[in-house]
């Protein structure tokens, strides 16, 4: 019994080929107009030939397979990879196309070189900061040699991550959070566990160690729970990234988003080394949330969430994102809030957390750091804007500080500022 | 074992193809009905104009190059008389413009041999169309009929090739 073959991806007519077609059929009304059956003559080529074109479409589908790998170093990014296709033959007709983060600015054009039943490329992208991309595959597609007609080609061909960390991630080691708010008529006690005083029962894993079980409540409530003690919970943490648009527009939002993202996988990291608890929550027009936990499987948890964050089309109301938040995570944890500050939203949203009961920390690129290398506009006027975006920016600053700290985020290669606000907290005026 | 070399690349010097574009329109030109010193010279800054504007943009007006030769073929074919040799010019530009495409820069080299079938099979349909316009005892009307079926019997094949599961069914499970 043989399996049924999947059919092909369709054949698409190109921009050209509606062009001749259109040319063919303006023909054909000339020719009645004008009663000319030479017109007639010359229509039919031009009517027929994406249908010519399409007879060369390579039997079976073309199927391209994807190895890339990204090189790179103090913010540039070198992409090589390599399609490899059957058949060999119709490679050679092979069109490649690249999608380049936002992020990201292009040092050179793509270089494509066609080899034998194979394309090579190299792609030379850079970034003045911090980066957390996913790289969707190149679209690849088969095209006739006259640029009529294209067919998608099939195979396998897998995004690729690029992430540049500020430098401080690996020292991050010693920094310290002020611990969670005690809940009301909790005492502590004086019973050393295995790495120090008690702090709480939880829930248990299914790797968790026997000592660690507590027996005497797993027997009572009828399910797995264990000791959680002190010295093992520095505290817990909430990282929340604001992805609304703002009035910086899209492109800006962009590179804040891929600084956010970046800065939110090594923060998570820091702290999930130092076994706290942490969540990790982004904003759009809902909240979507990471619940608090610690351990290696947490990490893999918030690395996918982080990835799959993204600029947000539609503006959601602050306080929802407040009224939310109590939803997954009780009030008094620390709240680092990444945000571009590019609205008069992003302030309230400051404000609502604080009135929730979390403690907010404001980590804000400085956006003349987010601006591409290469302006368009002349030199004068660049300054005059950078002035401008930084007096406005300085504002809203100046706003949110009476309700918490701001941490100035201006060299977007290193986190060496909110390393050190944490280990000496600054308060906020109000 | 040496590493393979890469395929040339096309590029957007002149090339046969475009000579032969730049000829096939200055030909037309001739058989209209225009005075020779108008038509030369349309036929020629339209075919140069397409040549000079894709390369200029290495391959990236291409399309507003074809659009070019078009226009300028559009102009010349009102003013082309009802004949044998008007008829086959004006196919032949045609053909000539779809080898000149497909000698695209920027894509690997040979790209006119490997249209080929495709330039073939718009050929195939071009001869049957001018044969039967001018070698069959036919009136001018029959010409827009045997061009309206060429059309569309070719547009149908065309079709069934692209969705192959409509002419290559496989039996069905258990037989």
């Amino acid at each position: 019994m043989s399996r049924p073959t999947p059919s092909p991806p369709p054949l698409l007519w190109t921009r050209r080929g509606y062009l001749l077609v259109g040319g063919g059929a303006a023909f054909l009304v000339a020719a009645v107009i004008v009663r000319n059956p030479i017109l007639i003559l010359i229509a039919v080529p031009l009517l027929v030939a994406p249908a010519g074109a399409a007879f060369t479409s390579p039997r079976p589908a073309l199927t391209v397979d994807l190895d890339w790998r990204a090189v790179g170093e103090s913010g540039t990014v070198r992409i090589v990879g390599e399609l490899r296709g059957r058949p060999e033959a119709a490679m050679d007709d092979l069109t490649v196309s690249f999608d380049r983060p936002n992020t990201l600015s292009e040092d050179f054009p793509p270089r494509v070189e066609w080899l034998p039943g194979t394309v090579r490329f190299e792609l030379g992208w850079s970034s003045t900061h911090t980066i957390e991309e996913t790289v969707a595959p190149p679209r690849v597609a088969w095209r006739d040699p006259m640029g009529l007609v294209e067919r998608s080609a099939e195979g396998t061909r897998e995004e690729l991550a690029l992430r540049l960390y500020p430098l401080e991630f690996p020292r991050f080691g010693s920094v310290r959070l002020e611990k969670p708010r005690q809940l009301i008529g909790r005492m502590g006690t004086r019973r050393l566990g295995t790495t120090g005083e008690f702090f709480e029962i939880r829930s248990a894993t299914r790797t968790e160690p026997p000592r660690r079980i507590n027996w005497w409540a797993s027997a009572r409530w009828g399910r797995w729970l264990a000791n959680e003690f002190e010295v093992e919970r520095k505290a817990d943490l909430i990282v929340l990234v604001d992805t609304r648009p703002s009035a910086l527009g899209e492109a800006m939002d962009e590179r804040f988003l891929g600084a956010a993202r970046s800065a939110a996988t090594g923060i998570a990291g820091m702290f999930l080394r130092e076994k706290a608890r942490v969540g990790y929550a982004w904003f759009g027009e809902y909240l979507e949330a990471v619940p608090l936990a610690t351990g290696r499987s947490q990490s893999v948890r918030i690395g996918e969430a982080i990835r799959s964050t993204h600029r947000s089309p539609v503006e959601g109301i602050s306080e929802r994102c407040a009224v939310s938040l109590r939803r997954h995570y009780p009030p008094g944890l620390t709240t680092v809030l990444l945000s571009s500050l590019g609205g008069e939203a992003a302030c309230d949203l400051v404000v609502h957390l604080r009135h929730r009961g979390y403690r907010v920390i404001v980590l804000n690129p400085a956006w003349s750091s987010l601006m591409p290398r290469q302006s368009v506009l002349p030199a004068r006027e660049e300054s005059m804007s950078s002035r401008l975006g930084t007096l406005e920016r300085r504002m809203r600053l100046a706003t949110i500080r009476a309700y918490a700290p701001i941490i100035d985020w201006t060299d977007l290669t290193s986190l060496g500022e909110f390393a050190y606000r944490l280990e000496h907290p600054i308060r906020a005026r109000a | 074992m040496a590493a393979p070399n890469p395929r040339p690349m096309a590029t957007a010097r002149a090339s046969l193809p475009a000579a032969v574009l730049v000829v096939a329109l200055e030909l037309f030109g001739l058989l209209t009905s225009f005075p020779w010193f108008l038509s030369l010279p349309i036929g020629g800054a339209g075919a140069v104009g397409a040549i000079v504007l894709r390369a200029r943009s290495a391959g990236r007006q291409t399309d507003a190059a074809v659009l070019v030769v078009l226009l300028t073929l559009g102009i010349l074919a009102l003013g082309a008389p009802y004949t044998w040799s008007a008829g086959l010019l004006g196919g032949l530009v045609v053909l000539a413009l779809l080898l000149w495409i497909a000698d695209e820069p920027g894509r690997v080299a040979n790209g006119a041999r490997r249209a080929l079938t495709g330039i073939g099979v718009v050929t195939l349909a071009f001869g049957v169309a001018w044969l039967s316009a001018f070698l069959l005892p036919s009136t001018h009307a029959s010409v827009g009929v045997v061009a309206g079926f060429l059309v569309a019997v070719i547009l149908l094949a065309s079709v069934l090739l692209g969705q192959p599961e409509l002419i290559e069914r496989e039996s069905s499970l258990g037989k």
